[in-house]
C-alpha cells in the first residue's frame, strides 16, 4: 500500500439548503494522477477548495500531506500547488513578474533561473512585458500552470486545467504531468473533459450532486462495451440529474 | 418610442443589479438601514431647526446644505474618469451590464448614459429622497409648509445633478483631452478668481438650484435643468471608448521593488505589489489627490464660511493635522481597489497580512505627504512654532483611523462603510477623539500650557488604541477569504 496523500472521511459542505458536497470519502496514493469527474455544478470545485484549505467543511474532516486543511490552511497552501479554475493571476504584473511574486511568496531562491524554465517551456517570451490582465486566456492558464508547479510541489490540485489551451499545450501538459508523476509527485485533477481522464487518470472519482458515486481505475468503473463517457453518464443519469 | 422603452428597461436592469450588488455586500438589512439613518438624522436636525435658526439665518443653511449637495454629486460623478476602472477591478471578475458592449452588439455610449441614469436615480433615492422625507416627517411638529419641503426636494436634487453632470462631462473631456481638461480648468479658476476679486458677483449665485430655492424664479429651474442635460450630453458625446484599449509594456521590476520594502519583512512581497500596481494602473494622482483633494477642500470651505459668510472659526495648524487622519480613510479605500486580491486565494497569504500591508503602505504615504502639508501649511500660516504637535496628532490619528478602519472593514472597505453597524463602530471609534482634537487644538493657543500636554496625552492615547486595532487585524481577519 502506498503512502496516503489526501485523505477525505464523510466531508460535507452545505450552503443554505444546498449540499455541494455530500458525504464524501476516499484515499489517494503517493503517485497516483487521480481525476474527479462530474458534470457542471456537481461539486468538484468545492471538493477541491476544501481539501486545499480555501473552503471549510460543514462537517467530516480530511488530511492533506498530513496537514488538516481546515485547522491549518496556510501550511497546507505552502506545501502544495494550486490551479484555480478560473485563471485570474494579478492585473497589473507581467507574466515574468507574477512567477517572481508567486517565487518571494513560497521563498523560491533561484526563481529568476526557474521562472526563466518556465517561460521557455511555455513559449511565453513575446509576453513578458505585458501585464497579466491584457494577456490571452491561454497564455494566462499557462501562466497559472507554471505558478502552481514552479515550486516542485509533492501534490498538486489542478481544476480544469485543459480550459483555453491548444492541443500542443495540452499536450505538452500531458508530457509535463507524467514527468512530475515519474519524479514522484501527485495530482488531482478536476475536469469534464473524459478523454483526457481517460488517457491519463490511474483512478478517476465520478461525482454527482455532491455525492461520489463511484471511485477506482477505469476498468472497475466502466463496464463492458461502454468507454468512460458511458459509464460518466450511466452513474450520473442514475443520480437524476438529468431527466 | 421602442428605443426609448428599452433603454427604460435597461436602467431598471441596472438599478436591480445595483441593488443586488450592494444588497449581497452588505446584507439585505445593513442596505435597508442606511437610508433609514439619513431620514432620522434629517428629522432630527428638522426638529432642532428652531434653535438653528437663532444662530444661523435660513440663507446660510441653503447655502450649506446646496454646496454639500453639488460636492456631493461631483464626488459620485467621476464616471469617465474611473469607470473602467470600477467595471473591471472593483468588481473582479463579476460581470456587470456595463461591461455589455464587449460582447453584444449595444453601442458603448447607449450603456454609459444607461449607467449614468441609473446612477442619479439611485443616488437620489438612497440619499436625497430620505434626505428630504426626514424634514417631510417633521411637519407636524415644525409645522413646515409641505409644498416648501417639495420644493426643496427639487431644489436639492437639482443641485446634485449639476454636480453630478459637470463631474461626468469634466471627467469625460479630462480622458480624451487631458491638455484641453487642464486649459479649461485653468482658464475657469482664474475667471472665477479674478470675479471674486473683482465683486462682481456672488459667488454662490453660480449655482442655479440655490438661486431658485432663495429666489423662486422659475427662469433658475430652466437654467438648471438646461444645465444639468447639457452637460450630460458633453459628457456622453465626449465620452471616450475605452474597452479593449492596447496594453502598455513594463520591465520586470518585482524583485528590485521588494528589496526596496525589504525593510517590512514578511509584508515587503506584498508592498511592493501595491507600489507597482499604483504606478501602472495610474492610481497614484488619485490616491494623492483623494488625500490632499479633502484637506484643501476644507481649506476652502473656510474661506467661503470666513470670506463669503463672514463667520469666524479660530483654526489653526492642529486642527488641519486633526483632519488629516480623518481624510487618510479614503486612501485606504483606495488601496483596496487596486486589484482583484482574489488570486491569493490559492498562495499560502492570510487576508489579515494583506490588510496590514495596506495599513503600511498608507502610513509611508501619509507620512509624506501629511509632513509635506502641514510644512507649507505651517509656512503659509506664519504656524511654524505648532508644527511638531500637529505632526504629532497628524501621526497619530491617521494611525487610528487607519488601524480602525482596516480593523472594521479589512479588503472590503467602500462595501463595509455602507453596512449601518460598521458604520456606527467607525463612526462611535472615530468621531470622539476627532471631535476632542479639534476642541483642544481651538482651545490650545490661548493656554497652550494647559493644552498642549492633554493633546499629547490623547496622541498616545490614540497611539496605544492604534496599536491595539493592528494588532486585532490577524484575529479578525486571519480566516477570511480573498474571494468576492
Amino acid at each position: 500500500m502506498s503512502e496516503m496523500i489526501i485523505e477525505a472521511d464523510a466531508l460535507v459542505r452545505r450552503f443554505g439548503d444546498l449540499s455541494a458536497v455530500n458525504g464524501v470519502t476516499f484515499r489517494i496514493g503517493k503517485g497516483e494522477l487521480f481525476g474527479l469527474l462530474g458534470e457542471n455544478g456537481a461539486g468538484k470545485s468545492t471538493l477541491l477548495k476544501i481539501l486545499t484549505g480555501q473552503l471549510e467543511p460543514t462537517s467530516g474532516r480530511c488530511a492533506v500531506l498530513g496537514v488538516d486543511p481546515a485547522q491549518d490552511p496556510l501550511r497546507v497552501k505552502s506545501l502544495i500547488g494550486i490551479l484555480p479554475e478560473v485563471e485570474s493571476p494579478p492585473s497589473f504584473l507581467t507574466g515574468r513578474e507574477y512567477l517572481h511574486f508567486i517565487g518571494l511568496v513560497r521563498h523560491i531562491d533561484d526563481i529568476e533561473s526557474r521562472a526563466d524554465k518556465w517561460i521557455d517551456f511555455l513559449d511565453m517570451n513575446d509576453v513578458e512585458k505585458v501585464p497579466c490582465k491584457d494577456l490571452s486566456k491561454g497564455t494566462r492558464q499557462k501562466l497559472m500552470f507554471a505558478a502552481a508547479l514552479i515550486h516542485e510541489p509533492p501534490l498538486v490540485f489542478l481544476d480544469e486545467p485543459f480550459s483555453g489551451l491548444d492541443p500542443r499545450y495540452q499536450k505538452l501538459f500531458r508530457e509535463h504531468l507524467s514527468g512530475y508523476l515519474e519524479r514522484g509527485g501527485t495530482v488531482f485533477m478536476c475536469t469534464h473533459i473524459l478523454e483526457m481522464a481517460e488517457k491519463m487518470c490511474s483512478r478517476v472519482g465520478i461525482i454527482s450532486q455532491g455525492r461520489l458515486v463511484a471511485i477506482g481505475k477505469q476498468g472497475d468503473i466502466v463496464r463492458e462495451g461502454e468507454g468512460l463517457d458511458g459509464a460518466f453518464m450511466r452513474l450520473t443519469e442514475r443520480e437524476g440529474s438529468r431527466t | 418610442m421602442n428605443a426609448f422603452r428599452q433603454h427604460l428597461r435597461l436602467v431598471r436592469l441596472m438599478i436591480t443589479e445595483e441593488l443586488r450588488l450592494n444588497a449581497g455586500m452588505i446584507g439585505r438589512v445593513q442596505f435597508l438601514l442606511f437610508p433609514i439613518i439619513i431620514l432620522v438624522f434629517s428629522l432630527i436636525l428638522a426638529l432642532a431647526s428652531k434653535q438653528l435658526l437663532t444662530t444661523t439665518p435660513m440663507d446660510h443653511l441653503y447655502v450649506i446644505l446646496h454646496a454639500l449637495l453639488f460636492a456631493y454629486g461631483l464626488a459620485v460623478g467621476g464616471f469617465a474618469l474611473f469607470g473602467e476602472m470600477i467595471a473591471s477591478r472593483r468588481f473582479g471578475q463579476i460581470s456587470l451590464l456595463l461591461q455589455t458592449p464587449t460582447l453584444l452588439p449595444v453601442r458603448f455610449r447607449t450603456i454609459f448614459l444607461a449607467f449614468y441614469v441609473k446612477d442619479v436615480i439611485y443616488y437620489i433615492l438612497y440619499t436625497i429622497a430620505p434626505l428630504v422625507a426626514g424634514i417631510a416627517l417633521s411637519i407636524p411638529v415644525t409645522g413646515f409648509h409641505i409644498t416648501s419641503v417639495l420644493f426643496l426636494l427639487l431644489t436639492a436634487t437639482l443641485s446634485f445633478l449639476l454636480g453630478i453632470s459637470l463631474s461626468f462631462s469634466l471627467s469625460s473631456i479630462y480622458v480624451r483631452w487631458r491638455a484641453g481638461f487642464i486649459a479649461l480648468l485653468g482658464t475657469v479658476f482664474v475667471f472665477l478668481s479674478v470675479a471674486y476679486l473683482g465683486k462682481w458677483f456672488d459667488i454662490t449665485q453660480l449655482l442655479p438650484s440655490l438661486e431658485l430655492q432663495r429666489t423662486a424664479n422659475l427662469w433658475y429651474l430652466l437654467l438648471s435643468a438646461i444645465l444639468v442635460v447639457g452637460l450630460s450630453a458633453v459628457a456622453v458625446l465626449t465620452l471616450q471608448v475605452r474597452f479593449g484599449s492596447s496594453s502598455r509594456l513594463f520591465s520586470a521590476e518585482m524583485l528590485k521593488a521588494s528589496r526596496s520594502f525589504k525593510f517590512a519583512r514578511g509584508a515587503g512581497t506584498l508592498m511592493a505589489k501595491d507600489w507597482i500596481d499604483l504606478k501602472r494602473s495610474r492610481t497614484l494622482g488619485p490616491v494623492i489627490g483623494a488625500y490632499l483633494g479633502p484637506l484643501l477642500f476644507l481649506a476652502i470651505i473656510f474661506w467661503f464660511v470666513e470670506g463669503i459668510i463672514q463667520i469666524r472659526i479660530p483654526i489653526n495648524l492642529i486642527f488641519y493635522s486633526a483632519m488629516i487622519g480623518f481624510f487618510s480613510v479614503s486612501i485606504y479605500g483606495w488601496l483596496n481597489m487596486l486589484d482583484a486580491p482574489s488570486f491569493l486565494e490559492v498562495l499560502p497569504v492570510r487576508v489579515s497580512e494583506m490588510v496590514k500591508t495596506k495599513v503600511l503602505i498608507l502610513s509611508l504615504f501619509a507620512l509624506v505627504l501629511s509632513t509635506a502639508f502641514l510644512l507649507v501649511l505651517g509656512i503659509v500660516q506664519l504656524e511654524l512654532n505648532l508644527l511638531p504637535l500637529a505632526l504629532l496628532v497628524g501621526y497619530s490619528s491617521t494611525a487610528f483611523t487607519v488601524c480602525g478602519t482596516a480593523y472594521l472593514t479589512g479588503l472590503r472597505t467602500n462595501s463595509y462603510l455602507f453596512d449601518p453597524r460598521v458604520l456606527a463602530k467607525f463612526t462611535l471609534m472615530n468621531v470622539p477623539p476627532l471631535c476632542a482634537l479639534v476642541l483642544l487644538s481651538f482651545n490650545y493657543v490661548s493656554d497652550a500650557a494647559f493644552f498642549g500636554p492633554v493633546i499629547i496625552g490623547l496622541c498616545f492615547l490614540l497611539l496605544g488604541g492604534s496599536y491595539l486595532l493592528y494588532k486585532g487585524i490577524d484575529r479578525k481577519w486571519g480566516k477570511e477569504s480573498f474571494a468576492f
